[in-house]
């Protein structure tokens, strides 16, 4: 008898909390929808495609280990000052996520909106050498597969590994060896005279990066009312820690 | 007529709470556990060896990238995600449900008579944890950190941890002393409900968006709060008495301890930076609060058993065990005032946290059971020499959490100054990287060593049981010639 009593009082204390902490939040997130952008269509848009795949690859290689992807609230943080973004993310801007990722670690610089992260906003700036559209969205390309490639080419300090395991073989007379017939972009990238053909994997990494785009104003997650402000607190953090510091 | 029926009933003769049937002796009960012991201490032992070299490899690979080939099962994250796989799925909760199998047996007196369940139901795990750990070597990871099994061995486990609980409930259900049948009811329910509720709603068919992250905390609170932590508290309270007085200080207490962990063990971890709903994270926050309750009353606990027994077996392993369960607390209630928790969310802080309850309290309860186990069924003891290791092994531990600790409240206070360049931030950290990494070498050797004299001894015990076999076939065989009648 005590038996029973004991799996259904356990029971019962293990289903209480899975009903209040689980089941009631997730159903009230449930009634999230996405809000019409007033072009006809809706924010956030669900990943398709490469990006789609992009996911499921950044989530096999473990890169959420060392990159967030959340900007955090001004008040709590400087994500705002690195130029990680120009607003908190909400649970809106995750709507159409079906692996959210956050990431547990920052060991690396946050990726939430890397899509329309500006060059000087960079762990190394950098900046366009064209005012074209067009060749600007290449050259980020090239910058992020760079990056995948070998990091420490533009940080020496940097502690990501390289990924050329997704990049097929070089050469460097520019006449690569191997090109995958399936290539959905086909792009070669030259890196110090030698030419390097990224494979599938690495192109879909790069458009999913490209994809992560949450600027999107929401009425939840307003800017910051005056970014001096923070200027300010910042200033005086460092301040403080500098006064600490032997 | 009903007073006079009352009188009538024959008084029931009160039953001795504690009150043990002596239906088989120690020496029976040890030799039925004896190999069912040594395969679970094997395979934990050979687990938390694997995952300690993962986790040096891991480390590595990020101290030094460019001294690694470049390979993708060579990848930090993968290496990580291996790592706490094996230390969690293959060592932990393989080595604490044996234990409890273990002490249920001991406590009733009874023996394990279905080997079938029990063998199959173990197999069956380290079967998923290795098939898991070759799925996330291969990309097949799930994107949760400490559920990083793929959806396939996922499935395996839950097969395997119907057959683990099965065993254990059965056990439970002969259990005298009431309060150890909580322990054994609670990671059993938590382990099935835990691995149901991840591969449900997060790996198989996942919630979209911010849900995730809610489902995924409650799973893992719940995971280290009352799978681990419950466990290793009741085991504490084992080991601390030795099995000759199995009980607690206060049932009262012990109950509240335990049933404190099971109601609120869920809440908290949600960071406020998290993007949920404003009241979902002040409801786990303010919920976890209430974890104060059970930290209490189990610090009263220890401190009352400890001084009604000055002389512990074990006793510095086991309050390194109790200094480790008491700091996760610590650490994890922290968390709920808010500078603390802005401070140190995506940091090293909770790395060094988790630490405390898996590397910290986790080993040296594991070196105990070692240490017990070896002494009751094969009357091994380790030496003088092993024990000074294992107190050293174990303090390495400490030290491995509390610099993953303190290089987060660094990690915190650097990222809030938006002028340090993110370079340099991670440049500070590689110092207490390198510590972690050197510390991790040391305790992956003791853990060697432990697992090569286990084996030692299984070696010894299957010499003996050959030889013994031998000399029985060999007296039937004379006997059957005819030598054994003169």
């Amino acid at each position: 008898m005590r038996y029973f009593q004991t799996i259904i009082l356990v029971g019962l204390i293990l289903s209480a909390s899975l009903y209040l902490l689980v089941l009631i939040p997730v159903n009230r997130l449930s009634d999230l929808k996405p809000i019409s952008d007033g072009t006809g269509g809706f924010y956030p848009n669900e990943r398709l495609g490469a990006a789609l795949k992009g996911a499921q690859f950044y989530r096999s290689l473990g890169c959420y280990y060392c990159h967030t992807r959340l900007v955090k609230p001004y008040e709590f943080g400087t994500d705002y000052e690195r130029g990680w973004g120009i607003r908190r993310l909400v649970a809106r801007d995750f709507l159409a996520d079906s692996l959210i990722l956050f990431g547990y670690i920052r060991l690396a610089p946050d990726l939430a909106n890397i899509g329309l992260r500006k060059p000087e906003k960079f762990s190394i700036p950098w900046k366009y050498s064209s005012t074209n559209q067009t060749e600007q969205i290449g050259q980020f390309e090239n910058r992020l597969l760079t990056i995948l490639y070998n990091p420490k080419l533009l940080n020496p300090k940097s502690i990501m590994p390289s990924f050329r395991f997704l990049f097929n073989d070089y050469v460097t007379n520019a006449q690569p060896f191997v090109v995958a017939s399936d290539n959905p972009m086909p792009k070669t990238l030259s890196i110090n005279g030698q030419t390097v053909i990224p494979t599938e994997p690495a192109i879909y990494i790069v458009e999913y990066l490209k994809s992560m785009k949450s600027e999107y104003p929401l009425f939840e997650a307003p800017p910051p009312p005056d970014p001096s402000r923070f200027i300010r607190r910042t200033t005086e953090i460092t301040n403080v820690l500098q006064s600490v510091s032997p | 007529m009903s007073a006079a029926k009352k009188i009538k009933e024959p008084v029931k003769k009160p039953i001795d709470k504690y009150e043990v049937p002596q239906e088989y002796s120690l020496a029976e009960i040890h030799e039925n556990l004896r190999l069912k012991s040594l395969f679970i201490l094997l395979k934990s032992t050979a687990w938390l060896v694997i995952g300690l070299l993962f986790y040096m490899v891991s480390i590595a690979s990020l101290l030094f990238p460019d001294v690694f080939p470049s390979k993708d099962y060579l990848l930090y994250g993968r290496l990580q995600a291996c790592s706490f796989t094996a230390i969690i799925y293959g060592f932990l909760i393989q080595l604490l449900s044996g234990a409890i199998i273990y002490i249920l047996c001991k406590l009733n007196n009874i023996l394990i008579k279905d080997r079938f369940s029990f063998y199959f139901g173990f197999i069956l795990w380290n079967l998923g944890v290795l098939i898991g750990i070759v799925g996330i070597l291969l990309g097949h990871n799930s994107g949760f950190e400490y559920f990083e099994i793929p959806h396939y061995s996922l499935l395996i486990l839950f097969i395997a941890s119907l057959f683990i609980s099965f065993n254990i409930l059965i056990l439970t259900n002969n259990t005298k002393p009431s309060y150890f049948s909580f322990i054994g009811v609670g990671f059993a329910l938590s382990l099935l409900i835990i691995l149901s509720v991840v591969y449900l709603f997060l790996i198989r068919f996942p919630v979209h968006g911010a849900g995730q992250v809610i489902i995924y905390n409650w799973s893992k609170n719940v995971l280290f709060n009352v799978c681990i932590s419950c466990e290793i508290i009741g085991l504490i309270f084992y080991f601390i008495t030795d099995s000759k007085n199995p009980h607690p200080h206060s049932a009262i207490l012990f109950i509240i301890t335990i049933l404190g962990l099971l109601l609120f063990g869920g809440t908290g971890g949600i960071s406020p930076s998290i993007p949920v709903p404003r009241w979902i994270f002040e409801l786990n926050r303010s919920l976890s609060l209430f974890l104060l309750i059970p930290l209490f009353s189990f610090l009263f606990l220890v401190l009352f058993k400890f001084s009604e027994n000055p002389e512990i077996t074990y006793n510095k392993l086991i309050s390194f065990s109790v200094s480790g369960i008491l700091l996760y607390y610590l650490a994890y209630i922290a968390n709920v005032f808010t500078p603390v928790s802005q401070m140190t969310e995506f940091t090293l802080y909770d790395r060094g946290k988790d630490f405390l309850i898996l590397i910290c309290s986790g080993i040296p309860i594991f070196y105990s059971i070692c240490g017990i186990i070896l002494r009751d069924i094969a009357d091994y003891k380790f030496s003088p020499a092993m024990i000074k290791l294992m107190y050293l092994s174990c303090l390495s531990g400490l030290v491995i959490s509390i610099v993953y600790v303190t290089a987060g409240f660094l990690h915190g206070s650097l990222l809030y100054d938006y002028r340090i360049p993110f370079t340099i931030i991670i440049d500070k950290l590689k110092l207490f990287y390198l510590l972690v990494l050197i510390f991790s070498i040391f305790l992956f050797i003791s853990t060697a060593i432990c697992f090569v004299k286990c084996n030692l001894v299984c070696f010894k015990i299957a010499v003996a049981k050959i030889t013994e076999f031998k000399n029985k076939y060999i007296a039937e065989t004379d006997f059957e010639k005819g030598v054994g009648i003169k």
